[in-house]
């Protein structure tokens, strides 16, 4: 029935096309600015017809037209359009452009193809790709931090090609993901974290943010709903550089410097040994040990009735902050080629890029090579290919409070252990009583003696073909393919740490091959005679397919050196395990856009999604969008008045899926053989299953006005979202009884079913300026700004979830709400800690098992943010700060009740310098910080929001001072273009919260663990073009 | 131009479903995982779920590691150092509430466990009736292990509330409690037929018939049906072809030992860790000796041993991480071996002090034979017991502490015999001082686990006192 349907909607739109035009003949010419310089990529298009080609290098183009042809449309990036009249002619000459924007001919990059700006009625935000290149920052995420507002982007970790949160329009969803999908080249790619047992990696972290052309990002459902299934957290299209016609091009950029850093807390740093020898002087007095500073330095060093310190203890001082740190190099080199004529073009690049981290043992390295062709069978068929390869390699600690995490140990280690012996040699034994079996191992020791790697190769390719059948009907197939192996290595060495005594192996190789394969049809109807009433039509289908193969060894029983780190030197194996997982999508989908003389514009798209991850009743799921726009600047009453050149509301509405982040069978009831026995094979429930499963569903609105006046001398946008998603993926508790196996993250047994909803609903606001400009000087500045609030509005029971500690999912709450005891301060009148019993926060006690876990009212995702970004230049000059924003969140320090304990890991673990400049001392002193008592002071350091802090920052993300040689000392050497620049990224960030000692972005769950700090980084490049 | 037309029309549709996709293509199935009616369909796909029945019983939360350190440290024999990993410290302190991890997670692992016999047990297959036997063995066995953990003992008060008795695969289904004399009617059917039904010994990690008899054996022993309990105990004495370990050396080698054995030497039945499937860095070992080494034995415990006595090989002195001396545990020495320990579930040394506790009151000759035939192997240079009365069952008890130090045998000992839990003198270097727990202690049962009562509306209102 479904097919039928739509075959009837092909067929129309075939029969309604005309004939192939007759008398063909190629038109030339060559488009140029006002000063005579050629302007190369600008769009030919013959008018009521979407055929069309793009100028070379040196401004010439070359297309063929038939007798019916009248008029070119000629656009390009930063003039103004013109329409040329071909009648006849075989040649157009020279067309000289005017410089302006007028951004309703500019095209945008959106779902399957692209769109004119004017067409568009969903909210899209299109970043150039030089905003994202040659930063020193491995993977693409990380650098659209920023760029648009409604984009959310925060990297949790500093290791370098780490996982990177990305959120659009707030979190929508619970236990599936809330990530975007990635749409490279065609490819619906995979992103997120691949590792099994690496701390964090970055399946884009291949993706060389050189080889970007431009990054589209989708945002409401009119944008998204062509994606169906997948399109419910937004969309991010990112397009590759290719080829363009004429003169070959070379571009070589180099960019090195030093990475540190970012931000570290002043007020609250890791306490010195004399610092550490006061506090525990007085912990040890307050808590009745000793009765002044001698008697407590005895009572600290008796091995028999005191803690037994070694005698010269204080003797020793190390910053182990210091030692675990460290400024590291970064440096990357990117080399490109393009050219062609106007029958074939091509790209090919290649780059390196090398990043050490801000901690010991941290690396990355990415080789990558990148190419694609475009030719030209004749006038109506073309072909299109393109391969980007690269290969990464990452040196990543453990995280987190490992024993060998470097980041715990800079804050757990207490500063009286050295982590060298006298000789100079690695201190790793505890018969000193350092380093004890059971705590934080030497991090310099187990950074020399284990290997921590992940190895990752990333293909995605794609081979496309168009064929113009009709002037307005074209077909187009796209095959485009993504290949990611992830090579993970864990060693233990048998010496020392984790993998004391025997040593210990793993070695994981994770290979996802996903393909996607695309047909469509794109037809335009003309629907009167002037061609200015039209509408564009897309019918397409498409099938992909995930593969996703993991294989994994583990040994132990390694010789007892730390040289030999192979799984071929162990003597033992553990298991060996080999599984492949997939799943299967198969859709149709289409659009209409109806558009009467660029003024209205009424667009629409359906989806059929079936896929492989539901049960049989519940495979095919229907997604839709509806939108309008109206151009009142193509009015006539606009028109006239010439101040603005862009006025143009927006609104939509539709309906997407989500089904990223499911398991591959939710489906199913299931037996699964990893439960062994005797050496035998063993089988186990390893799910309940839940047939009626199907995608967590998202209904989006979405108002929008862009406008622009005096030329868009001064620009901007706004946006009004309401996202709504309901059928939310939830691990529903089943009595324990049932013996159904908990699902990951869930205690107890669970099935998945698809109950609850949340919604997000802000607001976006870009401005754009050009406060100065005259000839040689221009000041460009651009401020966003977003707003999101989400409320959960139902969930099963009415019942709160639990996800990472320290959240409580509640109904009338926002999804990252804090939840947990709330702290009080300390007793003025004796040092006690003290709590509010509950939420009302009219109780206070000093009893900790009388303080319930409350809602805070304070939220880990910012509730304001963005970025304001002025550019400056004078002649070859130019200078560009970012500054991003975060506000109205607040992070949690997850390991801080071990670092302000007030006494009670005392002398064993690290503390931070508050505990002593601010615990309790006398009566009457109002603090924050309890008395000091060795032991502890009546469980004072419970989680509590005593380590909540505000999580708000401004951040100098990028700084740039670049200088271009005049051109007419380069032409001399035959050189186009020589940039030189310095750059800052990260170099300054103000924390509102002074008392903060850890780096305020922690990504969207704003939860402090112990993540390797983020860099910041200066860092000098030249760019050559030749 | 007609026909021109045509042909641009069916290319044009072919082309456009060219990726359009046979039924099949989003029809999937998984590769490592098959359906129920799959999974047991056969006699050898139910040996493979019996496997995974084993394994379950290997789980951390069970006798991987859970349910022998808390009998212990719930007890009087061991104890937690300030130096520790923080692992066991509300069991140690009695501090667990209805949301602690271990309350939550012995629950959890041990209905996962009862599912998966009751789906071998309900499997329409024939010819099956071992595995089945050793299933209702497996089942028995949780349910006495769970209705003395989150019950009150049956000596108690039989009437009184149990657990869920759920034996049939129902995952909606949300039960009450099952009354505790219920409860141990079913855990003697299911004993009874994993005794008649069960297969010869093979090797120490499976249950045979006489596991389960010796199992059956303690379960009569816990309702006080001393007749029953002598009767199974004795003829498991007499019949099953176990020995213990004939001398000191012997018995050191058996715990030194950490692989499964075919020799009937002491462990009718023990859950099996080897090289390959273990718990790792989790088993019980890493608590005692390697690893975290976060409990040692009391030294209330260690006095009770003479200096002859052969037991005395498991208490190894040492010191803990934070240097108070201490005795260490020995019963679990391997964990720097990749063969882990096998926590052991019933042993013949236990058998007999069943078998001589259950001639009381009628026949103390009976008890001090059995009891004095242990000894005669464990401290040869004792001249054995010669008490009576009050006296002989208290020297029982003593002896079953000291036979049963470390496999989470004394804490069920003394809530079935309604005795408080008195630790008398602070440990070196333990984390916790003296501390009493009198029977009537409202702690002395786990309270229903906060996920349970959550999900369980039924539950709810059947907490166990002074946890509501």
């Amino acid at each position: 029935m479904r097919r039928t349907l739509l075959l009837l909607l092909c067929c129309t739109a075939l029969f309604v096309g005309r004939s192939a035009a007759q008398n063909q003949h190629n038109i030339s010419g060559t488009v140029t600015d006002a000063t005579g310089m050629p302007v190369a990529g600008a769009t030919i298009t013959i008018k009521g017809t979407n055929r069309a080609t793009a100028t070379g290098n040196d401004g010439s183009f070359l297309l063929s037209v038939s007798g019916k042809d009248k008029v070119l449309v000629i656009s390009a990036i930063n003039f103004l359009t013109q329409e040329v009249d071909i009648a006849g002619k075989s040649s157009i000459g020279t067309v000289t452009l005017v410089r302006g924007t007028k951004n309703l001919d500019e095209v945008v990059v959106v779902a399957y193809g692209t769109q004119k700006k004017t067409n568009i009625t969903g909210a899209v935000a299109q970043i150039n790709g030089n905003q994202v290149a040659d930063r020193p920052l491995a993977s693409v995420d990380q650098a659209l931090q920023g760029a648009s507002p409604g984009l959310m982007v925060s990297a949790p970790n500093g290791i370098p090609g780490s996982n990177v949160d990305v959120r659009i329009r707030g979190i929508g969803s619970i236990n599936a993901s809330a990530s975007p999908l990635w749409v490279i080249d065609g490819v619906e790619a995979v992103s997120g974290d691949l590792a099994s047992t690496s701390t964090s990696t970055n399946a884009l972290s291949g993706l060389n943010p050189d080889d970007i052309e431009s990054i589209s990002v989708l945002k409401d459902a009119a944008a998204t709903a062509l994606y169906g299934s997948r399109g419910a957290n937004g969309v991010i299209i990112v397009t590759t550089k290719k080829g363009k016609a004429g003169k070959t091009r070379i571009n070589f950029t180099t960019e090195v410097g030093r990475n540190s850093v970012a931000f570290a807390g002043k007020h609250n740093r890791p306490l010195t040994t004399p610092q550490y020898h006061q506090l525990l002087d007085m912990a040890t007095i307050n808590g009745g040990y000793a009765t002044d500073n001698a008697s407590a330095d005895a009572f600290i060093t008796d091995p028999n009735n005191g803690l037994g310190l070694p005698a010269n203890w204080t003797n020793t001082n190390t910053d182990w902050l210091h030692e675990v740190t460290r400024t590291g190099n970064q440096q990357q080199y990117n080399l490109s080629l393009s050219g062609g004529n106007d029958k074939t073009q091509y790209f090919a690049s290649a780059g390196y890029f090398d990043q050490d981290g801000t901690t010991i043992a941290t690396n990355f390295k990415r080789y990558n090579g990148n190419i694609s062709v475009s030719s030209k069978l004749n006038d109506r068929i073309n072909f299109n290919a393109g391969l980007n390869g690269s290969y990464s390699y990452q040196i990543a600690p453990p995280g987190s409070a490992a024993y060998a995490s470097p980041v715990s140990g800079a804050f757990f280690l207490p500063p009286y252990y050295s982590p060298y012996n006298s000789d100079g040699s690695l201190r790793y034994n505890d018969s000193l009583g350092e380093f004890p079996e059971g705590a934080q191992f030497n991090p310099l020791a187990i950074a020399a003696f284990n290997r921590y790697t992940d190895g990752q190769t990333e293909l995605r390719g794609y081979v496309s073909g168009e064929y113009q059948i009709l002037d307005n009907l074209k077909f187009s197939s796209k095959y485009s393919g993504e290949f990611i192996d992830a090579n993970e290595y864990l060693y233990w060495n048998p010496i020392y740490g984790d993998g004391y005594p025997l040593g210990y192996g793993v070695a994981t190789d994770r290979k996802v091959f996903d393909w996607t394969w695309t047909n469509q049809v794109n037809y335009r109807a003309n629907l009167n005679q002037a061609k200015d009433f039209y509408l564009d039509l897309l019918v397409g289908s498409e099938a992909y397919k995930l593969n996703d193969y993991t294989i994994q060894a583990q040994g132990q029983n390694f010789p007892s050196t730390t040289l030999l780190t192979y799984l071929a030197s162990a003597a033992a194996p553990v298991t060996a395990f080999n599984l492949p997982q997939g799943t299967s999508l198969n859709s149709y989908f289409s659009q209409a856009v109806f558009n009467y003389q660029d003024r209205y514009i009424l667009s629409g798209s359906y989806r059929l999604d079936g896929s492989s991850i539901f049960a049989q009743n519940h495979k095919w799921g229907n997604f839709y969008s509806v939108g309008a726009s109206w151009n009142l600047n193509e009015e006539n009453f606009m028109k006239n008045l010439d101040a603005f050149n862009l006025m143009k509301l927006r609104a939509s509405y539709g309906q997407t899926g989500n089904d990223l982040g499911f398991k591959d069978y939710p489906a199913l009831a299931l037996y699964d053989y990893g439960s062994p026995y005797e050496g035998n094979a063993g089988s186990a429930l390893s799910q309940v299953g839940n047939p009626n499963l199907t995608w967590e569903l998202n209904k989006a609105f979405n108002v929008g006005l862009d406008w622009g006046i005096w030329k868009d001398r001064l620009g901007g946008s706004i946006d009004y979202y309401k996202r709504t998603t309901s059928k939310l993926l939830v691990n529903v508790p089943l009595s324990a009884t049932s013996g159904v196996p908990a699902a990951a993250g869930s205690t107890s047994s669970t099935q998945p079913q698809n109950v609850g909803s949340m919604y997000n609903q802000g607001i976006e606001i870009t401005l754009t300026g050009k406060p100065i400009q005259t000839r040689d000087f221009t000041w460009t500045s651009s401020i966003n700004f977003s707003h999101n609030k989400n409320r959960v509005t139902e969930l099963y029971n009415h019942r709160p979830i639990s996800i990472q500690t320290r959240y409580n999912i509640t109904e009338g709450h926002d999804i990252h709400e804090f939840y947990t005891r709330l702290w009080d301060g300390a007793n003025p009148a004796n040092g006690d800690p003290q709590w509010f019993t509950d939420a009302t926060r009219k109780t206070v006690t000093s009893t900790s098992n009388q303080v319930k876990l409350s809602l805070t009212g304070k939220v880990g995702t910012p509730q304001y943010f963005g970025a304001w970004t002025n550019t400056f230049n004078y002649k070859g000059l130019s200078l560009t700060a970012q500054l991003y924003y975060n506000f109205g969140n607040y992070v949690y320090s997850t390991w801080e009740n071990y670092l302000m304990s007030d006494g009670l890991y005392l002398p064993y673990f690290g503390q931070l310098s508050n505990e002593l400049t601010q615990s309790w001392t006398h009566a009457g002193q109002v603090t924050n910080f309890p008395k000091q008592v060795l032991g502890g002071n009546k469980n004072s350091n419970v989680p509590s929001t005593r380590y909540l802090y505000k999580g708000n920052y401004i951040r100098l993300r990028n700084i740039e001072l670049a200088y271009s040689l005049p051109k007419t000392t380069m032409e001399k050497a035959r050189i186009n273009n020589i940039t030189i620049y310095v750059r800052g990224t990260n170099l300054l960030t103000f924390a509102t919260d002074k008392n903060l000692s850890i780096d305020p972005e922690l990504g969207a769950s704003s939860i402090a663990d112990f993540q390797v700090f983020t860099p910041k980084s200066i860092t000098a490049g030249v760019k050559l073009g030749f | 131009m007609n026909n021109r037309k045509n042909y641009i029309l069916y290319a044009g549709v072919g082309l456009l479903f060219l990726s359009s996709c046979s039924k099949n293509f989003i029809n999937k199935s998984p590769y490592s995982s098959t359906t129920l009616a799959v999974a047991l369909s056969s006699v050898t796909q139910l040996q493979t779920a019996l496997n995974g029945a084993y394994a379950q019983m290997r789980s951390v939360s069970l006798y991987g590691r859970d349910i022998p350190v808390t009998g212990d440290l719930q007890a009087d024999n061991t104890f937690v150092e300030v130096d520790n990993s923080g692992r066991y410290l509300n069991q140690f302190k009695y501090t667990f509430t209805n949301a602690d991890g271990v309350v939550g997670d012995i629950w959890n692992a041990a209905y996962i466990g009862i599912q998966e016999c009751n789906q071998i047990i309900d499997a329409n297959v024939t010819g099956a009736d071992a595995i089945k036997a050793q299933a209702y063995a497996l089942r028995g066995l949780l349910y006495f292990k769970l209705v003395n953990t989150y019950a009150r003992p049956y000596t108690d008060n039989p009437n009184g509330m149990g657990v869920p008795l759920i034996l049939h695969y129902q995952p909606s289904l949300l039960p009450k409690r099952d009354s505790i004399s219920k409860v141990y009617a079913q855990i003697v059917s299911d004993l009874k037929i994993a005794f008649q039904n069960g297969p010869a010994y093979s090797n120490s990690g499976l249950i045979s018939k006489y596991a389960a008899e010796a199992l059956l054996a303690r379960t009569y022993l816990y309702m006080g049906d001393n007749t029953d309990a002598k009767t199974a105990a004795v003829d498991v004495i007499n019949n099953s072809g176990f020995t213990l370990a004939p001398n000191a050396g012997a018995y050191a080698a058996f715990w030194a030992n950490p692989a499964r054995k075919s020799d009937k030497v002491e462990v009718l039945y023990e859950v099996d860790a080897d090289a390959v499937n273990n718990n790792g860095t989790d088993g019980i070992d890493a608590m005692y000796m390697g690893g975290y080494t976060d409990i040692y034995a009391s030294q209330d415990l260690v006095s009770l041993y003479s200096a002859t006595d052969v037991r005395n090989a498991v208490l190894v002195p040492g010191t803990t991480k934070s240097g108070a001396p201490a005795t260490l545990v020995g019963k679990y020495p391997n964990y720097t071996s990749t063969d882990k320990d096998n926590p052991k579930v019933i042993r013949l040394a236990e058998v007999y002090l069943i078998a001589a506790e259950a001639s009381l009151p009628g026949n103390e000759a009976d008890a001090r034979k059995y009891l004095n035939e242990l000894m005669a192997v464990r401290d040869p240079a004792f001249p054995g017991y010669a008490s009576t009365g009050a006296q002989l069952l208290t020297d029982i008890i003593t002896e079953r502490r000291k036979e049963l130090a470390f496999e989470g045998d004394r804490y069920y000992d003394l809530n079935r015999l309604k005795m408080d839990i008195v630790r008398p003198a602070i440990n070196p270097g333990s984390i916790n001082g003296p501390l009493t727990i009198p029977y009537s202690d409202y702690r002395r049962v786990y309270p229903i686990p906060l996920n349970e009562v959550q999900a369980n509306a039924n539950i709810a209102s059947e907490q166990n006192p002074g946890y509501q």
